[in-house]
């Protein structure tokens, strides 16, 4: 059973920011995930396979399965957490086809910390902006469905969710645009927390120009995230042009 | 593959596949920088024979570890074959842990950055913060008095008694030893392991105070973590063993 659909570039744009990931020590172990929705279609989505590292992940070995469990192509089912997680996200948010789920190292470990928030300290945080929910309560591993329908109410409308004593979720209209915003949250928390390990107090942006920036980078949201996954696939290309596969 | 790289022995082929699995833990753990300098032992008991593991020579590179050139050690601290000698920590602190714990096949010992920056804290513990901490609840011991190096078996005696019958002990001013029913599963502990340190360290590093996970919580996630144990890690080494088997083929010769 398959979808009458072409999923051939997802799959690609899919493996392409999983290893990237993996380069740039955004991964964890064998875990976490990134899922894809099937375009118009929340009930089903593209998502990394079971006990693979990200380096490994190419466009054939991702799974596509449904909210209900089914899966229309691929080796087996993905792994629990990512099952309960992402159906439910996609679900409650059928505007955002990514949805991408990590531990990533310095981001994580705001989450880990009383008030660790982003603070608009640096460009790279006015770009989130009044886009983070803080989901505050850690309730163990995502084991059936009830904890992922209760990280969607956390989540709400916004981009992004930071998970107490866990990780975040980023979401996004493409492949590109999550993974940009990825990208640059865990920039922003890893300048954030070497600012702050310095003991030095950190340096607010003025609220006024705070505002002006955040509206610039929505502004250019649209064409900004696309470029970085243009590049990062034509370097894949030629070192690693297996991820297509 | 390189020209010094031999084909395992008549007497090595019984065990070749747990010899792979540990040259695998060695070559990942040196990708993680886990390593130290040639210093630092990982050892797999045979099934049902404590007095007799499988072990690192200290004259190699983590990196440079294949499935032939692991020693075979004995309790007395003799290696089979009159091959390289096994150092005296490595013969004090391994033979001792397995002597003791017949139940645990693996024993793996590092100075790894981050859990050890924690064994060199004033009270510093891995605290329930993080989801990966919560695999730990319970499992560690913590040996706070510092004796120098382990150069003779009544150190490893007491660091087998400090670690009594749990799966960790964190060793002040010095370093970590993991134990695991598999390589498997010792790896992704020890993974995990050094994975939380690092992010407890940081959050630590951000002058915040570090916030609790509530005690009932704890609990049933150290419940969920403990039904996955049995398998835990298998699907992390295998895929490892798949990249090296590209990328590092040698490391299963």
């Amino acid at each position: 059973m398959s979808l009458d659909i072409d999923l051939t570039e997802d799959r690609r744009d899919l493996a392409a920011i999983l290893r990237w990931s993996a380069r740039i020590g955004m991964n964890e172990g064998v875990c976490n995930h990134f899922s894809l929705a099937v375009p118009g279609q929340p009930d089903a989505f593209l998502v990394n396979p079971d006990r693979m590292h990200w380096s490994e992940v190419t466009a054939s070995s991702i799974v596509l399965c449904k909210s209900d469990g089914t899966v229309l192509e691929g080796d087996g089912p993905p792994e629990d957490t990512a099952f309960y997680i992402h159906s439910r996200i996609h679900m409650a948010r059928p505007d955002m086809r990514c949805v991408l789920h990590t531990h990533m190292p310095y981001a994580t470990a705001l989450t880990m910390v009383e008030g660790g928030r982003i603070e608009p300290v640096h460009q790279s945080s006015l770009r989130f902006y009044d886009r983070i929910a803080y989901d505050d309560e850690y309730a163990g591993l995502a084991l059936d469905g009830g904890e992922g329908d209760r990280m969607a109410r956390a989540l709400g409308n916004r981009d992004v969710m930071f998970l107490a004593n866990h990780g975040v979720m980023v979401l996004g209209e493409t492949v590109g645009r999550a993974f940009d915003d990825l990208y640059y949250l865990e920039r922003a928390a890893m300048m954030q927390v070497l600012a702050m390990s310095t003991g030095l107090p950190l340096k607010h942006v003025p609220d006024d120009v705070a505002r002006l920036t955040a509206q610039q980078y929505a502004d250019d949201r649209q064409l900004s995230g696309d470029k970085f996954l243009v590049a990062i696939r034509r370097i894949l290309d030629r070192e690693e042009p297996e991820y297509a596969n | 593959m390189s020209a010094t790289v031999h084909q395992l022995r008549e007497t090595e082929l019984e065990y070749a596949e747990e010899r792979r699995d540990l040259a695998a833990a060695f070559r990942w753990a040196a990708r993680l920088n886990l390593n130290e300098g040639v210093w630092n032992h990982f050892s797999l008991a045979f099934p049902g024979e404590p007095d007799r593991f499988l072990v690192n020579s200290n004259r190699l590179h983590w990196s440079e570890i294949t499935a032939s050139n692991l020693l075979v050690a004995h309790a007395d601290g003799t290696v089979e074959e009159n091959r390289k000698k096994l150092s005296r920590t490595g013969h004090a602190i391994h033979s001792r842990i397995h002597l003791a714990r017949p139940d645990k096949r693996c024993i793996f010992h590092v100075h790894s950055p981050n859990i050890t920056a924690l064994a060199c804290a004033m009270g510093g513990r891995v605290e329930p913060v993080h989801q990966s901490a919560l695999r730990f609840a319970n499992r560690i011991n913590h040996d706070d008095d510092y004796h120098g190096h382990a150069n003779d078996i009544a150190e490893g005696v007491r660091m087998a008694a400090a670690l009594g019958d749990r799966d960790v002990l964190f060793l002040a001013n010095h370093g970590v030893i993991v134990l695991g029913d598999s390589v498997a599963q010792a790896f992704n502990d020890l993974y995990y392991l050094e994975r939380t340190a690092s992010l407890q360290v940081k959050a630590m590093s951000t002058g915040l105070r570090l916030k609790p996970v509530a005690k009932d919580v704890i609990d049933f996630t150290a419940g969920q973590f403990a039904e996955l144990r049995p398998n835990s890690g298998r699907g992390f080494l295998a895929s490892i063993r798949r990249i090296l088997d590209r990328e590092a083929p040698d490391y299963a010769y």
